[in-house]
């Protein structure tokens, strides 16, 4: 048996992948991190960080480098 | 020895490994249901022991009196279905495992599935990647601090208890005295009122016996309190909320969500039943106790009183044509039928 929630290509769209046709496979659509709870917290996080570089003060930065130009 | 089992849909039965105890006997097994009497008394008419799965058909009186040659009924767990009063008059032995044993931990975990499954709306999901779209449905909820409702605080309700609180859910406990009293030795929290249970969870998981004290238990102002986001799971029977009750609360917004593994006739054929067309109502046809090493302990238990009862007419004071048998053994004398056919 075999339980999929990823793909190699997102989304799948039209039924279109193998796994979805055989009957020892469950597929879901990457509903791991889906949840209403997990992305109020992603997504404050995702406005605080814009907010702060609206601010002038960004946060959480992956490339400070680029701040420099 | 003839031995039927009835009602083996997924015929499960003949791949346990505990079959081969009644290798020696000539067994029939029905992988389909009725319920009619007249062909049921076709099927079982030559049948000595009858082998139930759990409450899936009725054996009453009328069908009873047509089963000259049936001599025991074994089966495990409560016997709601079975006119035992009939069986004894009629000299048919009931052997029915019951009582404390170790907890069904199969319908535990389908109660468990079947929350984070109607949480995460999967089985929706799911069926919507496989007609062609992708996250179809609005955003499901996670578990980590809801609160979960267990109404029936048994051997059952303790197991989901636990699974809750692996998930970090806090977990609320109502029931009778029993309940109340095992909940608080456990340390989980008793709900203040059966209100406040169904109030204040965001699941209410019900694992209570159908007996008359409990039917209808769960009534429609009872649903009416639960919050338009929460979920109500049945894996226990229909019969504990009042006909229609669910169909109407869930049209009334109150629950959000149901998780239905019980039906109050069973089994539902045809897709006929209105749960099934509802979109936030996720359905399993009674499934819970129906996993392979619950069924392969069952059947080991049920097999093994079959042939307690064969052996017991083997013994050499039962000879052929005894009359009364085995006097010591049953309250009320049966006639020893069993001896004619098995000794």
């Amino acid at each position: 048996m075999a339980a999929v929630d990823v793909f190699e290509e997102e989304p799948v769209l039209g039924g279109r992948h193998p796994l979805l046709s055989m009957d020892n496979v469950i597929c879901a659509p990457h509903l791991g991190y889906v949840e209403h709870d997990g992305l109020e917290h992603m997504f404050t996080g995702i406005f605080d960080q814009l907010l702060a570089y609206a601010s002038g003060k960004p946060i959480n930065v992956a490339n400070p480098e680029a701040l420099k130009r | 020895m003839n031995i039927t089992i009835l009602d083996d849909y997924q015929d499960t039965i003949r791949t346990l490994a505990c079959y081969s105890r009644v290798a020696g006997h000539t067994v029939t097994i029905w992988n389909d249901h009725t319920k009619d009497v007249d062909t049921l008394a076709g099927r079982l008419k030559d049948t000595e022991a009858l082998v139930l799965i759990r409450e899936r058909t009725p054996i009453r009186a009328p069908l009873l009196e047509r089963l000259d040659k049936l001599r025991l009924i074994s089966q495990a767990g409560v016997y709601p279905h079975v006119d035992v009063e009939a069986c004894t008059r009629r000299g048919v032995v009931v052997s029915s495992q019951t009582g404390p044993g170790r907890p069904s931990y199969a319908t535990a975990e389908l109660t468990w599935g079947l929350v984070i499954a109607a949480f995460r709306r999967i089985p929706q999901e799911m069926a919507a990647l496989k007609a062609g779209k992708w996250q179809a449905y609005p955003i499901g909820i996670g578990l980590r601090g809801k609160t979960l409702g267990v109404y029936g605080y048994g051997k059952i309700g303790a197991v989901v208890a636990g699974y809750g609180r692996a998930f970090g859910m806090n977990v609320l406990a109502w029931g009778r005295e029993h309940s109340v009293t095992q909940a608080r030795q456990d340390g989980v929290t008793v709900a203040a009122s059966k209100d406040a249970l169904f109030a204040e969870s965001d699941v209410v998981s019900l694992h209570l016996r159908l007996i008359d004290a409990t039917r209808g238990i769960v009534t429609a102002a009872d649903l009416g309190r639960m919050k338009p986001t929460a979920l109500i799971v049945n894996t226990s029977r229909a019969g504990l909320l009042g006909p229609g009750a669910l169909e109407a609360a869930l049209r009334a917004g109150r629950p959000g969500m149901a998780a239905v593994d019980v039906f109050e006739e069973e089994p539902v054929l045809g897709g006929r039943h209105p749960l099934l067309s509802m979109d936030n109502v996720i359905c399993a046809p009674h499934l819970g106790y129906v996993e392979h090493d619950g069924l392969e302990h069952m059947f080991t238990g049920i097999f093994d009183q079959l042939l307690a009862y064969a052996n017991m007419c083997s013994r050499p004071r039962c000879a052929p044509g005894d009359r009364e048998w085995p006097p010591s053994t049953f309250s009320r004398r049966s006639r020893c039928s069993a001896a004619d056919i098995l000794c």
